[in-house]
């Protein structure tokens, strides 16, 4: 079935199965259960996530490790007694004082600076630091500048650190330690609940059944006041079911904290500014995508979800006008809409640099509304990422506290009254029943019904036992749980696919139909090789100019959205790709080509239930030397009874019957053509194919070709063949050189000889064709080798010598015909 | 000195005598044939009184019998001394056109033999195909990313290009009761610029087990049976959770790196596995669309790519080069 992209394995680029690949730092992942980030470590982490289903595409280590600085508060400074430029400096770093030498100008008593004590180690530098004597005086540390920490190439002076965020003794790595593992993950379309940090986290809890820690959200202060705003979801607009905003007043927007920056750069995110970033950050943890808007540009203190009007503009955070349909919807302030849903915020209500008062979002959108809707507008986003495959709609609370007091914490801020939340339709659980047996029967697994409880409850289902199994109620995250097939997937998930039993050879039922089509078409290649012909296989598509040029006005059918001019129709016949293929071999030193295409040609038919007929036909393609120059001979084209020979040779194999050859021509195949014939029907043609053609297609070497149609070889079903009995007896040879007119074909002689001589000669062979001296002009002399037997007896030229005679006086009554003396 | 002897020295004397083949048949002909100088020792031997004939018979037997010996002997020296007409060894020798089948053929050849002597029956169905067909009874929901025009191919006159074989398995099982036990091989389209490891056109087979209770193990053991023959007994597979609309629990098929059996190697990228395709036990939704009680039948579903199989067997790095069809790629397989 839609098994992926197999050529995917190979590099991803596209993935048809839906799927996203998402960034996860191991120190984020890290705050939600513990994570060891040694190499085997992380080896190992990377199993338990390929097996839970989550491939890991890259494993991929980032940024220096800083140890052994801390933060030192500097109490002295003084001169050094034997050098203008450097002061000895006192430094208190939380567990005691030390001295050491400094050359910063920026350094004086009362500031907070970076310590490298001894043995610390610096980004860059492969020795730990040592003691070392300055101007005749020790120095027991180094303080650090951003160059020497790695952090930036700013060598101007020392890094200055607030001391309200560090006390003497804090190590630097706290907040400067860039060291991480990033993991690439691909997410499958079904799991919008481990698009984030924490729906990781959740399925290795689960795995492992540990507990699953969440990151402190201490509640923000609170302004005095309740002045939440008001929130109207339109009845009429179906794809927002849940709308939250939370307002907070007194925020300070600026850059980011370290450590924040630090980890959304860990996973691909550009820092913006602190508020900014605060939402991108929740929405990377816990998968809710938020907005923040600037209070001042939400006119009337209003929020007002509704559907789109076909045609409206809107420009978003981008800065690039949209036009939208009924399909968007859109979040409005008392006057205008200020977001695209779920998709991207406004520019003209997006977060400034002096902005004060925020409105926090967070809010359930459909997912297909969504997909529908970044699909229609162009655009996919982090945010819609999620959307579209599906949100919690119980976390509104959770993130809109984590993300109030993340805020609070980076951008100072007070919640400026409740949180306004319109939940019109809260989500209801859907409990589902999972029956053990049947579990059981389609795993091939002999588990209990507490086993898999355990399991299910483990990835927070709620589970009651019912008499055929358990009654189960899967959590508001899991969306893709709603069969019980869902239910038994997630059974052998976390029980591990390795643990199916896998028996060394699985059942098989009874015979199975053959597939006559097909070996008639594997007799046919079979017998193409045999005959010394290289199988080729060339695209479907082809080029409309390229088939003009062979086979000029076919109908063809036409892709509406093709890569390329070259591959924009499918071919109506394999003649081209096949020539095509054999002049480039030409161009490439191949003397000679034998080539064959089995394949279909497709043909538009309004009859057929897809508007198009496949056929299934052999075409087959001589060119150039037959023989190459050698030391035996110069070089041999081919020519045209080198075909005939092939052709005739691939019939006979294929035990068709009753066959005839006709004269032939069209635009395509020459004068020097024959068309195979059976009851009328026409089952292929083979010759020459007009030089013209040919010379279009870039060869001046005469081309020789068989198209044949397979549907209307198969339709006759040629079967095995049939025994002739053979005779025993020897033959007797006669050669009689006739004399012709030149136009009488040589077949049309041959065929009155065999003719007359019925029923003891078996066989006429043209042995000599000659045409010049003793010939009169206009003639032509062949000499026919004639083979005489029968079954029962050995034949004498008394029972030869009559026939001969008869033979030769039909010859001559018929054609004109004598011999020549 | 009796007749015998006599005779004997005669034709000794005669043999060294003969030259060539011809005077050799002669001298054979003479003595030894049917009317030669022996043959009329035994008309003599009836003149002979009744109770001498069967000393003197036997006599002229062993005669012959010495005769034709010597006979052989110098006709093999003779023979020898004459040898064959020498040729030159070492000129080249006489230029012979052979035929090969596709390299793509060859492994799919491979492929089908083997799901076919485990059972499986191979069947057809159209590359134009309708989105009935590619998507809608394979449970592909109308707003998967694989409906989309930059991943599928559509005509100008509608339908479009089959992406998976797969609608070949709806086809059947719309016509055919269970048990059902079929591989699809064929061409399939995507809208993918070709490079080195894409190509908008390339065969994939995908088969399909429906029967009274199949289970995941039986997929596990239909696919460990196919790959073990298709890469030797020592083949391990590794099946990993992953989503595909149409099977349900499914799982991406890992098969031990068949170049470092596990070990790590570039080919792997160091993992030891190398990932084979997909699988799956069908999707009770997919059953149900073809009037199937998914409570009385189960069924297992999966694919693998032809190209991608013949870039591993063969250590082909440019899935291109199978569509260009020059003859120095061509005459390597
Ligand atoms: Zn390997």
């Amino acid at each position: 079935m839609f098994f992926g992209l197999f050529l995917n394995f190979v590099t991803v680029r596209k993935n048809p199965d839906g799927g996203v690949t998402m960034k996860i730092s191991l120190s984020w992942l890290n705050d939600f259960l513990p994570v060891d980030t040694s190499p085997a470590g992380v080896a190992a982490l990377t199993h338990e996530l390929t097996m839970l289903g989550f491939e890991v595409e890259s494993v991929q280590r980032i940024g220096r490790e800083l140890i052994g600085v801390v933060a030192a508060f500097v109490e002295k400074v003084e001169p050094h007694p034997n050098a203008d430029r450097l002061r000895l400096v006192t430094v208190n770093h939380g567990a005691g004082r030390l001295t050491l030498v400094c050359g910063a100008p920026n350094v004086a008593e009362g500031l907070t600076v970076p310590l490298a004590q001894l043995g610390a180690v610096l980004p860059g530098v492969e020795q730990p630091l040592k003691k070392a004597r300055i101007r005749g005086v020790d120095s027991e540390g180094m303080l650090c500048s951003e160059v020497e920490l790695g952090l930036s190439d700013d060598h101007s002076g020392l890094k200055l650190l607030d001391p309200a965020d560090w006390k003497p003794g804090d190590p630097l790595a706290r907040d400067y330690n860039l060291q991480d593992v990033v993991l690439d993950l691909e997410i499958t379309q079904n799991r919008g609940d481990a698009y984030s940090i924490l729906g990781i986290a959740r399925d290795l809890a689960a795995l492992r059944g540990v507990p699953l820690s969440r990151p402190e959200a201490p509640a923000a202060p609170a302004a005095d006041g309740d002045e939440r705003v008001e929130i109207v979801l339109d009845p009429a607009c179906a794809d927002c079911s849940r709308y939250a905003g939370q307002r907070m007043s007194g925020v300070r927007v600026g850059p980011s904290p370290r450590w924040l920056v630090n980890r959304l750069e860990a996973v691909g995110l550009r820092s913006i500014s602190n508020v900014v970033d605060v939402t991108n950050y929740v929405m990377w943890e816990l998968g809710h995508p938020l907005h923040a808007f600037d209070l001042r540009e939400v006119r009337g203190r209003r929020i007002h979800v509704r559907n789109a009007a076909a045609g409206e503009r809107f420009t978003t955070l981008d800065g690039q006008e949209r036009t939208l349909d009924v399909e968007h919807t859109l979040i409005c302030d008392g006057e205008r809409p200020v977001a695209l849903a779920g998709i991207m915020g406004g520019l003209n209500s997006g977060i400034a640099a002096d902005t004060t008062e925020i409105l926090l979002e967070c809010a359930v959108f459909d997912s297909v509304g969504i997909r529908m809707g970044a699909r229609r507008a162009g655009l996919s986003s982090d945010s819609s990422r999620r959307f579209e495959r599906g949100v919690d709609p119980r976390d509104v609370e959770a993130v809109l506290r984590r993300a109030s007091s993340l805020v609070a914490l980076t951008a100072g801020g007070q919640l400026a009254g409740g949180c306004a939340d319109a939940d019109p339709r809260p989500w209801q659980p859907q409990p589902l029943t999972l029956r053990s047996a049947r579990c059981n029967a389609v795993l091939g697994l002999a588990l209990s019904a507490e086993r898999m409880r355990a399991h299910l409850e483990a990835l927070g289902c709620e589970c009651e036992t019912s008499a055929e199994g358990l009654r189960v109620t899967p959590p508001s995250w899991r969306h893709d749980l709603e069969r019980e097939i869902d239910l038994i997937e997630e059974v052998v998930r976390l029980e591990g696919y390795e643990q199916v039993p896998q028996p060394d050879s699985a059942r098989v039922p009874l015979g199975q139909r053959g597939n006559p089509r097909r070996e008639l078409l594997e007799r046919v290649r079979r017998e193409a090789v045999g005959l010394g012909f290289r199988q080729v296989m060339s695209y479907s598509m082809t080029d409309p100019r390229q088939l003009e040029r062979v086979l000029p006005e076919r109908p063809v059918l036409q892709i509406r959205n093709p890569l390329s001019q070259e591959m924009s129709v499918l071919r109506p016949s394999l003649l081209p790709s096949l020539l095509e293929t054999a002049v480039y071999n030409l161009n490439r030193r191949a003397e000679g080509q034998r080539l064959f295409e089995l394949d279909r040609e497709f043909h538009p038919d309004p009859a057929c239930a897809t508007g198009c007929r496949e056929s299934l036909h052999l075409a087959l393609l001589l060119v150039g030397q037959l023989r190459p120059e050698s030391w035996q001979g110069p070089a041999e084209a081919y020519g045209f009874h080198d075909l005939k020979e092939v052709v005739l040779l691939l019939l006979s194999h294929l035990h068709l019957e009753g066959l005839r050859l006709l004269p032939y021509l069209d635009g395509v195949f020459s004068a020097n053509s024959l068309a195979i014939e059976r009851d009328g029907e026409r089952l292929g043609v083979f010759g020459q194919l007009e030089p013209r053609l040919c010379e279009r297609m870039g060869t001046e070497w005469p081309v020789f070709a068989l198209d044949l149609d397979l549907e209307s070889v198969a339709r006759l079903a040629p079967g095995l063949p049939r025994y002739q009995p053979f005779s025993r007896q020897p033959s007797v040879l006669r050669d009689l050189s006739l004399i012709s007119p030149a136009e009488l074909p040589a077949g049309a002689l041959a065929d009155t000889l065999l003719e007359a001589g019925r029923p003891l000669l078996q066989q006429v062979q043209v042995v000599d064709v000659y045409q010049g001296k003793g010939v009169p002009d206009g003639c032509v002399s062949r000499s026919y080798r004639l083979r005489f037997n029968d079954r029962e007896r050995s034949l004498s030229d008394a029972d030869v010598d009559p026939v001969v005679t008869d033979l030769l006086k039909q010859a001559e009554q018929r054609h004109g015909a004598r011999l020549r003396s | 000195m009796n007749t015998l002897d006599s005779l004997r020295a005669e034709f000794l004397a005669a043999l060294a005598a003969a030259a060539d083949r011809e005077a050799l048949a002669a001298v054979h002909q003479g003595w030894l044939g049917r009317k030669g100088r022996l043959q009329d020792l035994f008309k003599q031997m009836r003149e002979l009184p009744a109770e001498e004939r069967p000393a003197f018979g036997a006599q002229i037997n062993v005669l012959k019998e010495e005769l034709e010996a010597v006979f052989m002997a110098r006709q093999e020296e003779l023979l020898n001394r004459e040898g064959v007409a020498r040729v030159d060894l070492t000129l080249p020798g006489h230029p012979v056109r052979t035929g090969s089948l596709h390299p793509l053929q060859q492994i799919l050849d491979r492929i089908t033999g083997i799901f076919t002597r485990m059972g499986f029956t191979v069947e057809d169905g159209p590359e134009v195909e309708t989105e009935r067909y590619n998507f809608d009874m394979l449970n592909t929901p109308f707003w998967h990313p694989a409906r989309m025009e930059s991943d599928s191919l559509y005509l100008q006159q509608g339908h479009m290009l089959r992406t998976e074989t797969s609608p070949v398995q709806i086809r059947v099982l719309e016509q055919v009761k269970p048990p059902v036990r079929i591989i699809a091989p064929g061409r399939v389209y995507r809208n993918d610029k070709p490079d080195a490891s894409h190509s908008p056109m390339f065969m994939q087979v995908e088969g399909l087990y429906v029967d009274h209770g199949v289970t995941f193990a039986d997929l596990k053991g239909t696919l460990l049976e196919f790959y073990r023959r298709m890469f030797g007994p020592d083949t391990r597979l590794r099946f990993r959770p992953h989503f595909f609309p149409f099977t349900e629990p499914s799982a991406e098929v890992d098969v031990s790196c068949i170049f470092c059996g596990g070990a790590g190697c570039r080919v792997c990228k160091h993992s030891g596995w190398l990932e084979m395709g997909g699988s799956g036990l069908v999707d009770p939704a997919v059953l149900t669309g073809v009037d199937l009680d998914p409570e009385e039948w189960t069924g297992f579903a999966f694919g693998l790519g032809v190209e991608r199989m013949a870039m591993l067997l063969y250590g082909v790095d440019d899935i291109r080069l199978f569509y260009e069809n020059d003859w120095r790629f061509l005459e390597q397989f």
